[in-house]
């Protein structure tokens, strides 16, 4: 049985031998990694650790998406030590911050963390590492008693120790650190869900999010060569010249990969594709959109899951016939409904916020995690999400209505650029930013106004009376956004105004 | 290559990468009327590198709104 990170990886290394694990771009050239080359490089990264004390100590790793980022990230794991994944873009200041609360042993970083790295103000014991460091000059060499010790402490982790620390995005409450185990970073890991026999996958995420690490290395498990887009600038080139048969993406790429692959062939082979399946989590369902794809023979699957449950999670193949769905529980997930809110139960869910008791008792009971997610099932046990709890608009007659599934009424609505539904003055209402054509006449605006209100007016005559929009309010600039670009609703419940 | 050319380089360039069917002017504006997310802007920088056979720092996307916007970030950095 697989206890360890370090079990796992020398399993890898051994099931994958004679393998190109890894290809990536380099002043214009596709370079490859052999699976031998690529452990090379994590048994002398790990020794470095070792030599220099960081053994199970906390190794933060901060750099753009390489495969020199993949290497540290397992030599960490080969080593017994704790990985401590940091955002490549924070400036110094936050990264204080995020270090003040973690407090890691080391850092190591590339020259687009540098800046961030040197300015910031770190304890004095904080060792900071170049990745890019050759790693064969060690200012110390342990003797070969204290490394024999070393390595039967590795030897000795146990499944419930603590293997790394990642944060969520907070793109709404202060970003927390997320504590995975070894067991449950290699449930996720040894997961067999992406198992579609694909070829090579293309990694754009960033590695630091759990999406992005665990996915990497869940396909670099499954033997799939892993493809890195070290920058997004060079996506189509990516998918050219590595020609990844799988790739993962945000919701915003989906559209405009449908625009790209329209005049594409099947999977794109006129590009120079050789797509198959595109990977996409919180994917809006557009019939369009998915229709193109699937007429070139390229799959979409809906990924859903939560950075504290891990890497076990929904993955659905989209289909015309059961749109909005997250599908079925995967293999090795328990799902529970309560209060209409989604729990998770697995062998990867987290052991808990770092530092944070409170928050982590809050989310966290009996090894269910509490998603935040309101959700239904269908009788053929389909799940499929409605909204945020917390966005929960909670009326003084007691009923309870989730804005985002009024808003997902109007989503095929073309006269209405940004909605936002919430509550003022106890009336369910609409904010609504039109899409007005350029240089559009007041009686034009006006037109576009009342086709809107008319919508409404339909809207309203299908749901119950306390689901209306009794108010909309239109608006002449964009809604107020968050710098990711997600709406900010300030009458949400329990939140401020 | 002269201001001119430059300039209808660039909006060929938009066109192609978006596969966009409306009308592309140097007005377009490229989030609004094009409806372009700003992953596609960023993706689209790469084959401006490509056609231009220069680089073009993402953090210059910052101020870029329009496809005047994009023209006279490629027009100074050509003349960098």
């Amino acid at each position: 049985m697989t206890e360890t990170m370090r079990q796992l990886l020398e399993q890898m290394e051994h099931k994958l031998t004679g393998k190109c694990l890894i290809r990536y771009r380099k002043d214009g050239k596709v370079m490859e990694i052999s699976t031998e080359a690529f452990f090379a490089q994590i048994r002398k990264k790990s020794a470095y650790f070792l030599h220099n004390g960081l053994g199970g100590k906390k190794i933060g790793i901060m750099g753009r998406n390489s495969w020199e980022w993949l290497a540290t990230l397992c030599a960490v794991f080969w080593s017994g030590s704790v990985a401590v994944l940091f955002d490549r873009e924070l400036p110094a200041d936050a990264l204080e911050e995020l270090f003040e609360r973690v407090e890691p042993d080391a850092i190591v970083y590339d020259d687009m963390a540098g800046e961030a790295v040197c300015r910031m103000n770190c304890a004095d014991h904080l060792r900071k590492i170049p990745m890019a460091d050759s790693y064969e000059r060690e200012s110390l060499r342990m003797d070969p008693a204290a490394w024999e010790s070393e390595q039967l402490r590795i030897r000795r982790r146990k499944p419930e120790d603590l293997s790394c620390i990642f944060f969520t995005s907070g793109t709404t409450d202060k970003s927390k650190a997320v504590m995975m185990s070894e067991s449950g970073m290699i449930a996720g890991i040894a997961s067999e869900i992406n198992d579609r026999h694909f070829e090579a996958f293309l990694a754009v995420l960033p590695f630091h999010h759990m999406a992005g690490f665990v996915m990497i290395l869940n396909t670099m498990y499954l033997g799939i060569t892993i493809c890195i887009a070290d920058d997004l600038k060079y996506f189509y080139h990516c998918l050219e010249e590595m020609k990844p048969d799988y790739v993962a993406v945000v919701p915003s790429m989906l559209p405009m990969l449908a625009r790209k692959v329209k005049k594409g062939g099947q999977n794109g082979s006129a590009l120079g594709w050789k797509l198959r399946s595109i990977h996409c989590g919180g994917a809006t369902f557009e019939s369009e959109t998915l229709q193109t794809f699937l007429d070139r023979k390229i799959t979409v699957l809906q990924g859903y899951g939560a950075s504290e449950a891990g890497g076990i999670g929904f993955l659905w193949e989209m289909t015309p016939d059961r749109p909005d769905t997250i599908g079925k529980p995967p293999k090795g997930m328990e799902v529970k409904i309560v209060d209409g809110e989604l729990y998770l139960r697995s062998a990867s869910v987290m052991m808990g916020y770092y530092g944070d008791e409170k928050s982590t008792g809050e989310v966290l009971r009996d090894g269910w995690y509490a998603t935040g997610d309101l959700c239904w099932q269908d009788e053929d046990g389909y799940l499929y999400l409605i909204g945020r709890k917390k966005n929960l608009i909670i009326l003084s007659n007691g009923e309870n209505v989730s804005p985002e599934e009024i808003e997902s009424r109007f989503a095929a609505c073309r006269e209405i650029r940004e909605i936002r539904v919430g509550e003022k003055e106890n009336r369910i209402t609409a904010w609504i930013y039109p899409q007005y054509s350029k240089n559009s006449t007041e009686k034009e605006k006006k037109a576009v106004r009342e086709i809107i209100q008319n919508a409404v007016k339909n809207y309203n005559e299908s749901v119950p009376l306390y689901k209306q929009i009794q108010k909309t309010e239109f608006s002449e600039i964009p809604l107020e956004k968050t710098a990711s670009g997600k709406l900010i609703r300030h009458d949400r419940m329990g939140g401020n105004a | 290559m002269t201001v001119q050319e430059v300039k209808e380089k660039v909006l060929e360039v938009i066109i192609s990468s978006t596969e966009t069917e409306q009308t592309v002017t140097e007005e377009t504006e490229l989030f609004g009327d094009l409806g372009l997310s700003s992953v596609e802007v960023f993706v689209m920088l790469g084959e401006l590198e490509d056609t231009f056979d220069l680089e073009i720092p993402a953090s210059r996307l910052r101020t870029v709104r329009t496809a005047n916007d994009l023209c006279e970030l490629v027009i100074a950095l050509l003349e960098e």
